[in-house]
């Protein structure tokens, strides 16, 4: 997050996004629609993990119940269309709205905890939404709502894998080009300055509270417009979705790829999703072999696959968080600048 | 100035005034019914052996905490117990006694957090990057290097500022502070730990934040710098405080020289 460096361009940074951009526009063209599906899933997880990156990764804000928000923008888009016939693109801001009033409500009483507390109500919010849509009838239950329509550009029916493809592109990168924006933003530098140092973010004159709030909140939005795109792509959507485990792996994708780092979400989104595809063909170990093969990723590169500046200033501070409390407990040993 | 030539007491214009300030901590009282006034464009210390409570005062000053008891008042209007940043936006900034930077970040990125209240992009502006949020920023990138000449870094402007000497980083806190626009800014004990040309340029340093137009309270240990600067100096021992006055005044005051050389606890 080089707010006032203008880097650059060397081929060094060129090229890696060359070869994803081609990579990005030649799977729709040439792929099979197998591959294709997995590509719009992995641009679904793309927007999940850069939404949660900005509740994570900028804020330093731990959220164990992402997918809420996922099933909130799902739901509000799913329902709106079956029951009430609304356009899909005039469900997006009643998602958005939604969402963000979710993230208020959860929010306002919750941030001012430190993250651990944090992170179990969070768990538990997520597990209050998943169980309120298995329970509920307008929601559908547990087998949720079928039948979603197909969205539409005007007389264009978007039904084809290659038409959901580039609707999910498009939607990823205007979520991927707000994160960037954030991060280049008076927003981004008050989100740096609390994670770094809450009290001299005060001094400058930030009010914590406020900007935490404002990145869980936005991280909600981003969440709500991926649930609105997951509801017409798969047309049919239940509980089953919006599980624990699907809040975990938004996390491990951001973990994986390096947390505050935007390169390192499309990474970590790419190989949360593909990596179980492609072993496939170990069928019953599977998912142990895919276990097995994040846990090394892990210990290979415990900074991610693409690390941030973010990244290591996350463990700096913590570091010195508990530097800052061993002195407190044993004053004789502080560091005293001479 | 009209500072110097001021009676004392007279509060009128006065530019913070604390009145009875009290802060107990369970059963230990830091400070014990303090009440001073800073006055326009003048230099106050606070001197004081090591846990007198000069930090207190100052924590409670800057809303970093709630005075048990007491009264705060910048510019007439009652501040006690506002939140830090409410009080930065009233225009008192400070610094910390233990630098509190943002180490990772670049020195020009240290001082541009400074100018967070000064700016106004939201939400949409960030996302989007409006005209709004350019204009801003090409006007906090300018506003952040003027403050870095000002301070001496501008050279150092791409640094990270954990890189940089231990005087520059006291320098970068307060270019930090002085890009909230104060116009009363608190130094805690800014040249501890400077070598005597760091605390030589300190000293100037602070002579020219005051020439502009800003009213400087600070602690300092120091006695050279203190005595060197001060307009008025403010003596607390034991939260209490135990005298007020010019600095001769204060060199001479048989109380001061005792809780300063005659007993053992000046650790």
């Amino acid at each position: 997050m080089k707010a006032l460096a203008t880097q650059p361009l060397s081929f060094h940074r060129i090229a890696p996004i060359a070869a994803v951009a081609l990579l990005a526009i030649g799977l729709p063209i040439f792929g099979t629609p197998y591959l294709i599906d997995v590509g719009t899933l992995v641009l679904v997880y793309i927007m999940l993990g850069l939404g949660l990156n900005v509740v994570v990764g900028y804020a330093g804000l731990l959220d164990l119940g992402y997918a809420a928000f996922f099933a909130i923008g799902a739901y509000t888009t799913a329902l709106l269309m079956v029951q009430y016939h609304i356009v899909f693109w005039l469900t997006l801001p009643a998602a958005g709205i939604l969402t963000a009033l979710s993230g208020v409500i959860i929010g306002t009483p919750t941030l001012r905890m430190r993250s651990d507390y944090l992170a179990i109500v969070t768990l538990g919010f997520g597990e209050i939404v998943r169980i309120a849509a298995t329970n509920l009838t307008f929601t559908g239950g547990p087998e949720g709502v079928y039948g979603i329509p197909h969205p539409t550009i005007g007389p264009l029916v978007l039904r084809s894998p290659q038409a959901m493809y580039w609707l999910g592109m498009g939607f990823a990168l205007v979520v991927l080009a707000g994160s960037y924006n954030l991060a280049r933003s008076r927003l981004g530098r008050a989100w740096l300055a609390i994670r770094e140092d809450e009290a001299a973010a005060q001094a400058a004159g930030i009010y914590p509270v406020y900007y935490k709030l404002l990145a869980y909140v936005l991280g909600a939005v981003f969440a709500g417009a991926a649930g609105s795109f997951f509801a017409v792509k798969l047309t049919a959507i239940n509980p089953s979705s919006f599980t624990f485990i699907q809040s975990v792996t938004i996390l491990m994708v951001i973990i994986l790829g390096g947390m505050g780092s935007l390169p390192g979400v499309i990474l970590g989104a790419a190989v949360i999703i593909v990596l179980p595809e492609a072993l496939r063909a170990f069928d019953r170990v599977r998912m142990l072999a895919f276990g097995i093969g994040l846990i090394v990723l892990m210990l290979l590169r415990p900074q991610g696959l693409w690390p941030s500046r973010i990244g290591q200033i996350v463990k700096r501070a913590v570091a010195l968080s508990e530097a800052r409390a061993a002195a407190e407990i044993a004053p004789g040993v502080a560091p005293t600048p001479e | 100035m009209a500072a110097a030539s001021a009676p004392p007491h007279v509060q009128t214009d006065a530019v913070l005034g604390v009145e009875a300030l009290t802060m107990r901590f369970g059963g230990l009282v830091a400070v014990a019914d303090v009440s001073f006034t800073v006055r326009p464009r003048e230099i106050l210390s606070i001197i004081g052996p090591n846990g007198a409570g000069k930090t207190t005062v100052f924590n409670c000053i800057t809303g970093f905490l709630r005075p048990t008891a007491g009264r705060i008042t910048f510019d007439g209007a009652a501040i006690t117990g506002l939140r830090p940043d409410l009080i930065v936006k009233r225009r008192i900034a400070r610094t910390f006694q233990m630098i509190r930077l943002f180490p990772d970040l670049d020195v020009d990125e240290n001082v541009m957090i400074g100018l967070h209240g000064r700016t106004r992009a939201g939400t949409l502006d960030s996302l989007l990057h409006t005209p709004l949020h350019r204009r801003e920023e090409a006007w906090a990138r300018d506003e952040t290097y003027r403050w870095l000449a000002f301070v001496g870094l501008k050279a150092r402007a791409r640094s990270r500022a954990r890189e940089l000497a231990y005087g520059d980083q006291r320098r970068l806190e307060i270019a930090r502070a002085l890009a909230t626009a104060p116009r009363l800014l608190i130094l805690d004990e800014p040249a501890s730990g400077m070598n005597p040309a760091e605390k030589a340029g300190l000293v100037q340093l602070v002579g020219r934040i005051r020439d502009s137009g800003v009213t400087v309270l600070f602690i300092e240990h120091d006695m050279s710098v203190v005595m060197g600067i001060s307009d008025r100096i403010l003596v607390l021992d034991y939260g209490v405080q135990i005298a007020e006055g010019v600095p001769d005044a204060i060199q001479r005051d048989p109380r001061v020289i005792e809780a300063y050389l005659g007993r053992e606890d000046a650790e």
